[in-house]
């Protein structure tokens, strides 16, 4: 699906209140990553630092935070779970976000709580259009402005 | 392993105009932490205090070019980092020229009262 000229896979669930995909994996855990709306508002990424493997991440807790021209932003979970592993290649390359968000750019992978229960919250790729569009006009998204809009954004 | 509950971090912002290289550095740290779930308070003490006014905050910069410090103070507080002065004693204080992302004007025993009861304070 493309919507305002970004990319969103199909094979993905997406949070769109978080800017963030989810993928299921196949023992279970969820991967989790900024999808390209979230990559287009804050541009281009300076750092991306997760919390410690190991860490029990509560729902709308950071699980890490991004830092950006000129700001930072905390990274919100939409799921409670243990974080399992973080993209150490991130750590060295943040920029990866910005040229691949949904490969090589992935975040974290968790062992989320209550997987089944939640899993429908987040919609599975053209289901999430309307919440994402929905998203972008509460945001006033200008694609040709996006990065100044990153400035105020949470 | 369980990630331990927010925790409370107190900035000590004890450097002022005369530094401004070093003046940035607390707000974006405020923010950094702020972002990883700590409750974060950002107290100016001393020449800090200074900070607080609109003029110095607009105009003052940590690096020739850079954003002034209003914009690493709105970042702060944006995140959830409160911003508390100190009341210095005996000076009567008009609140007029100070910056609206101020919380609270606080007393020095207040700012005791917060060293004993946070898990970190920094002073930067």
């Amino acid at each position: 699906m493309n919507l305002h000229g970004l990319e969103f896979p199909d094979s993905l669930r997406y949070a769109p209140e978080h800017s963030l995909w989810l993928r299921e994996e196949a023992d279970g855990s969820v991967t989790l990553g900024l999808t390209a709306y979230g990559c287009a508002l804050y541009g281009e990424i300076f750092a991306f630092t997760p919390k410690r493997v190991g860490a029990r991440i509560e729902r709308e807790r950071s699980f890490g935070v991004v830092e950006f021209a000129k700001a930072a932003s905390s990274a919100r979970s939409p799921l409670a779970g243990e974080l399992l592993a973080v993209n150490e290649a991130l750590l060295e390359r943040p920029a990866l976000i910005n040229q691949d968000c949904y490969g090589d750019g992935w975040m974290v992978r968790l062992k989320p709580e209550g997987w089944a229960t939640v899993r429908e919250e987040f919609p599975l790729g053209k289901a999430a259009e309307a919440a994402i569009d929905e998203r972008m006009r509460l945001d006033n998204f200008d694609p040709a402005n996006a990065h100044v809009q990153a400035l105020q954004w949470k | 392993m369980s990630e331990p509950s927010p925790r409370r971090v107190l900035i000590l912002v004890a450097s002022g105009p005369s530094t401004p290289a070093r003046c940035a550095a607390p707000f974006h740290i405020g923010t950094l932490l702020a972002c990883m779930d700590a409750e974060v308070t950002l107290y100016l003490t001393g020449e800090g205090v200074q900070l607080a006014r609109r003029e110095v905050a607009e105009t003052l910069r940590a690096v020739d070019g850079g954003e002034p410090l209003l914009h690493f103070i709105r970042n702060a507080k944006q995140a959830g980092a409160r911003l508390l002065m100190c009341r210095q004693p005996g000076v009567q204080l008009d609140p007029a020229p100070l910056i609206a992302e101020l919380d609270e004007i606080s007393s020095g025993g207040e700012l005791a009262q917060m060293i004993l009861e946070y898990e970190r304070v920094l002073t930067l």
